[in-house]
């Protein structure tokens, strides 16, 4: 009798000692699979209210070894460019393309992990097109600095990277980028074939392959473009007038948040888009070739199929597990069915700091250009606001080129 | 006294771990050759700056270069463009190539600093300026020749299937010429080149 009372007692510690130690299992692994971090938090909510400094500092240091780490670099990098630390946010973009190149393969560890967890304990590589915005952005920071041979190396980044897309989505506007770029260094025939492919890609307008230039197609059903007549018209009418020239990147609102439909944000709804004025006269306006929103649904749709098999091999794996540990010990297998399917949450991780419009302005200008004045524009010619940029304002020959982003 | 197998295998066990693993776990540095240190990647690295200033330099100067008759003619390097699709120190290959050139007791060389200051007055600098620029700038430095050049790069990577390691082909061929400012013909071009292949697991832990 007292033999088994002993047993039975042994049974209770060793029990116990099982219950702390899958406890502290299912702790661990709860912190491990990447809960949405409060600095990430932070910073975007710094982002977007125009404190960039703050954003920067808030992701000042990356912990080595973190999921988010390409995350973290993609959202520095912007509220640095943003705040016009064009050096800096060229650093942070092409260390994080490079640990992208580094995780390119399939982690073991980390796979069997997402199958107990959830799929935010893989590493973030961002999604092919973020992967590739992270050049056409980066081009962006050189064309700032007027390092055009740079600027044309993350051209070549970006065609490459929209080389085999395996389904999903191409991107209008980082085409037009690596064109410009290369237009820039003189390459007329590598210009030509971005500007092409992003003609191709956005029916309602019109690239020029020779030129770059942009005006809606003949047939354009494009409400906004066909709106703006005025606007079309001066953009048209000094077409042909040798001069300077203003190529302008517009990017407007902000990328689709984890709990947003990918079909848009109330204020910058209905594609808006911006007419550049220089001294009070309108020289023309910006032409939609990126929507994130649209990159957003379209990589989701491709990838579908992949996350419901992974859910569902994820799923039955977790109910195996807390099967086999509610054999054991009732209390214990409800416990980790508790915690198992408490982890089952979407990996909604994404670059939140980019904007959710992505346009060019191509317009003739003044060739003594030293700033301008962008007048947004949404549904109905409604003004949205108003922004007047200097910096960053680089050229070479007779080309300006700038960029804004309104938030 | 007894001690239990399993004591025994466990204290063998931490024994041959420390041994074995203690210099695995320990950093380590030392000092290498960089014209003989293997390749970690297909893409450009120090070997190819040797090699490519050393071959390149060789070949221009046994063209010959500079012509008979020419006593240590000035020559001002305009840098070599680079249209890879890497950031890549073009400026160093060119420093390379110079050294080697001025080494050989052939040529002199115009100040970097001197031409860089000339391209500021114009508004420009050496990586955006135009080929007239180049030849106007060159002439103001009392140069007669000038160096430029291009490297240009072919990468292949295997394409998707069912594999358990990836191939990247690269390949670089590098372009310098140099051309007489006078005349404006190219008097001589050399272009070396190279092609690695690189693999890597596509598994990983």
């Amino acid at each position: 009798m007292r033999h088994l009372v002993q047993r039975a007692s042994s049974q209770r510690i060793t029990d116990q000692w099982s219950l702390i130690a899958l406890a502290s299992a299912l702790a661990a692994l709860a912190l491990v699979s990447g809960c949405a971090t409060s600095r990430l938090r932070d910073a975007r909510a710094s982002f977007y209210a125009g404190r960039f400094d703050a954003a920067v500092g808030e992701l000042q240091d990356i912990p080595a070894g973190n999921t988010d780490r390409i995350l973290f670099l993609m959202e520095r990098g912007t509220a640095r460019q943003a705040g016009g630390d064009f050096a800096g946010s060229i650093a942070d973009w092409l260390e994080a393309a490079r640990i992208v190149e580094d995780l390119d393969y399939v982690s073991v560890s980390r796979g069997a992990s997402s199958l107990v967890a959830n799929e935010r304990v893989q590493a973030f590589r961002g999604a092919p097109y973020e992967r590739t915005l992270l050049h056409a952005f980066a081009a962006k920071s050189y064309l700032a600095l007027g390092q055009w041979d740079d600027a044309a190396v993350e051209a070549r980044a970006i065609a490459k990277s929209l080389e085999s897309l395996d389904g999903y989505p191409d991107d209008p506007y980082s085409r037009y980028v690596a064109g410009f770029c290369f237009e820039m260094i003189g390459d007329g025939d590598g210009a030509a074939l971005e500007y092409r492919q992003a003609g191709a890609l956005a029916p309602a307008l019109r690239i020029e392959e020779d030129t770059g230039r942009i005006l809606p197609a003949a047939a354009a059903t494009n409400t906004a473009a066909a709106t703006n007549t005025a606007a079309d018209a001066a953009t048209a009418g000094a077409a042909g007038a040798p001069g300077a020239e203003l190529v302008c990147f517009v990017l407007m609102g902000r990328a689709p948040a984890a709990d947003e439909s990918a079909d848009g944000t109330a204020e910058w709804e209905a594609a808006p888009y911006a007419e550049i004025l220089v001294n009070g006269r309108v020289l023309g306006r910006s032409y939609p070739l990126g929507d994130t929103g649209r990159l957003l649904a379209a990589t989701e749709r491709r990838r579908a199929a992949l996350s419901a098999v992974k859910t569902g091999a994820r799923i039955a794996v977790k109910g195996t597990i807390a099967h086999q540990i509610a054999e054991q010990n009732r209390a214990l297998g409800g416990l980790a069915w508790l915690v198992l399917f408490a982890l089952e949450t979407p990996d909604d991780r994404r670059w939140a700091t980019l904007p959710r419009y992505m346009q060019v302005a191509r317009v003739p200008c003044p060739s003594d250009l030293t700033e301008y004045t962008l007048v947004f524009r949404g549904p109905g010619n409604a003004e949205i606001g108003r922004t007047t940029v200097a910096v960053p304002l680089s050229r070479r020959g007779r080309t300006c080129v700038s960029y804004c982003r309104a938030l | 006294m007894k001690i239990s197998v399993t004591v025994l295998n466990a204290v063998l066990a931490v024994a041959l771990a420390s041994l074995s693993g203690c210099a695995a776990f320990r950093g380590s540095v030392r000092a290498t050759d960089p014209s003989k240190a293997p390749a970690i990647t297909a893409r450009y690295d120090q070997a190819d700056l040797l090699t490519w200033g050393q071959v390149a330099a060789e070949a221009l100067l046994s063209h010959p270069f500079p012509p008979a008759g020419e006593s240590q003619p000035i020559l001002v390097d305009m840098g070599i463009q680079n249209r890879t699709s890497t950031h890549i120190d073009t400026k160093a290959i060119t420093d390379t190539i110079t050294t080697k050139l001025m080494d050989s007791g052939k040529v002199r060389l115009a100040n970097a600093t001197r031409r860089d200051d000339l391209l500021k007055e114009q508004g420009y600098q050496l990586a955006n300026c135009t080929e007239q620029t180049r030849v106007q700038i060159g002439k103001q430095l009392g140069a007669k020749y000038m160096l430029t050049g291009s490297l240009v790069e072919i990468s292949q990577q295997s394409p998707r299937q069912v594999r358990v390691s990836k191939q990247e082909d690269v390949y670089y061929q590098l372009t310098v010429e140099i051309t007489d400012l006078e005349t404006g013909l190219v008097v001589v071009r050399k272009q070396p080149d190279r092609m690695r292949t690189a693999t890597r697991p596509i598994i990983g832990w």
